[in-house]
């Protein structure tokens, strides 16, 4: 999957916990050219300001609802060994299609370095105030669930799997 | 701190891989790559990094802290860590340990080849939501041809797994693999798990190419 469309799903991803728990939530298109890992700075801090927002809820006893927003992602499979063309058959959704070999883990060093540099976003220059401002570094709870496991309900529903692009590999 | 860490199993960490959709498991998901197999298969990706690389030893609490960072995403999608490699079940003590302390609602998958002891597969199965099986193949003379390994073993730790996870928690993946098998070769081993009660299975090709 590009990581454009992986951003994409993402970025979907959070402005419906936003609606769902009546987050104030801005975000804007990308437009950034060329490929992406599917994540950078911003959406970073999209999300990390959408963790303290919920962590504010349930600190003061609001319900936090978290929907199952991609729940028929398929359930495919890389592995270990070279992946070629798959087809998932059972409970599953069946997949079928050629694919690149994939999914090589080819180096000890993580793959899960935000990527930096520049990005071109519309009102990147823009500090962003009050309710949507980023998340802040060097914010204390920035490392803590922002769940209270006991206290948190938590509700799955609507299912939006035909959002969601099936496609092996990265 | 030695002394701490001791009581507690360590994660030979090779790598990470964050935010996959629908590759290895349901949602979006993290793969957490560990070091080691006693499977030695021809086409194996992997071969050169298990034998040689250096891995990370990270304990649970290293690892969930590496994590966490997806913790919404796992929620909010189904979504949570698979654990693969080389062998995840070697390290079922671990991926015990880790599911102790990751918020309850994350799925923990592993990809196998079950080429295990069963003692590791009894372990993995109180704590792992689903199984991605890798099987090679069905066939006892092809699977230790490709895998150097026992296909009855494999087999009776399927078994115990079907019996105590039940099938809908197990996908078994059935390779065609050049120069070992063929495309009979697969249907009789879909064949032969549909028998044993399996119901998803994964059909798919290896694609070599050459370095
Ligand atoms: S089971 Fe996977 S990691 Fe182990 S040798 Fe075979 S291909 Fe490599």
């Amino acid at each position: 999957m590009l990581g454009k469309e992986k951003c994409r799903i993402l970025k979907e991803i959070r402005r419906k916990i936003a609606d769902e728990n009546d987050i104030p939530f801005v975000t804007e298109e990308c437009t950034h050219k060329g490929n992406c890992r599917g994540t950078c700075p911003r959406c970073e801090s999209e999300l990390r300001y959408l963790e303290k927002q919920l962590a504010r809820r349930t600190a003061v006893g609001k319900t936090v609802t978290l929907a199952a927003l991609c729940t028929g992602m398929a359930l495919a499979a890389s592995g270990c060994a070279p992946v070629g063309i798959s087809h998932i058959v059972g409970g599953g959704t069946e997949l079928s299609g050629a694919v690149p070999y994939t999914d090589v883990i080819e180096t000890p060093e993580p793959d899960i370095e935000v990527e930096t540099g520049e990005v071109d976003w519309p009102g990147n220059e823009v500090e962003l105030t009050g309710e949507v401002a980023p998340f802040e570094e060097d914010d204390p709870s920035a490392d803590a669930f922002p769940f209270n496991e006991e206290e948190t309900e938590i509700y799955l529903e609507n299912d939006l799997s035909g959002m969601v692009a099936y496609e092996y590999g990265e | 701190m030695v002394s701490e860490k001791s009581s507690e199993a360590l994660f030979p960490l090779l790598s990470i891989a964050r935010l996959r959709m629908g590759t290895d498991g349901t949602g979006v998901t993290t793969l957490v790559a560990g070091a080691g197999c006693p499977l030695r298969c021809r086409w194996c990706i992997n071969k050169k990094l298990l034998s040689d690389a250096p891995a990370e030893n990270v304990s649970a609490a290293e690892l969930l802290d590496r994590v966490k960072i997806d913790d919404l995403y796992f929620r909010t999608t189904g979504g949570g860590i698979t654990f693969g490699g080389g062998e995840s079940l070697l390290h079922a003590d671990f991926i015990a340990q880790f599911r102790k302390i990751c918020p309850s609602e994350w799925n923990i998958y592993a990809e196998t080849s079950l080429a295990v002891p069963r003692k590791a597969v009894e372990t993995a199965s109180g704590c792992v939501s689903f199984f991605i099986v890798d099987c090679k193949d069905m066939n006892s003379g092809i699977y230790s041809a490709y895998t150097g390994g026992d296909a009855e073993r494999m087999k009776a730790n399927l078994r115990y797994l079907i019996e105590t996870v039940g099938p809908q928690r197990i996908l078994v993946r059935v390779p065609r693999i050049p120069e070992y098998n063929t495309e009979a070769d697969q249907k009789r081993s879909v064949s032969e798990l549909k028998a044993l009660g399996i119901e998803n299975t994964d059909v798919f090709d290896y694609i070599i190419r050459e370095e």
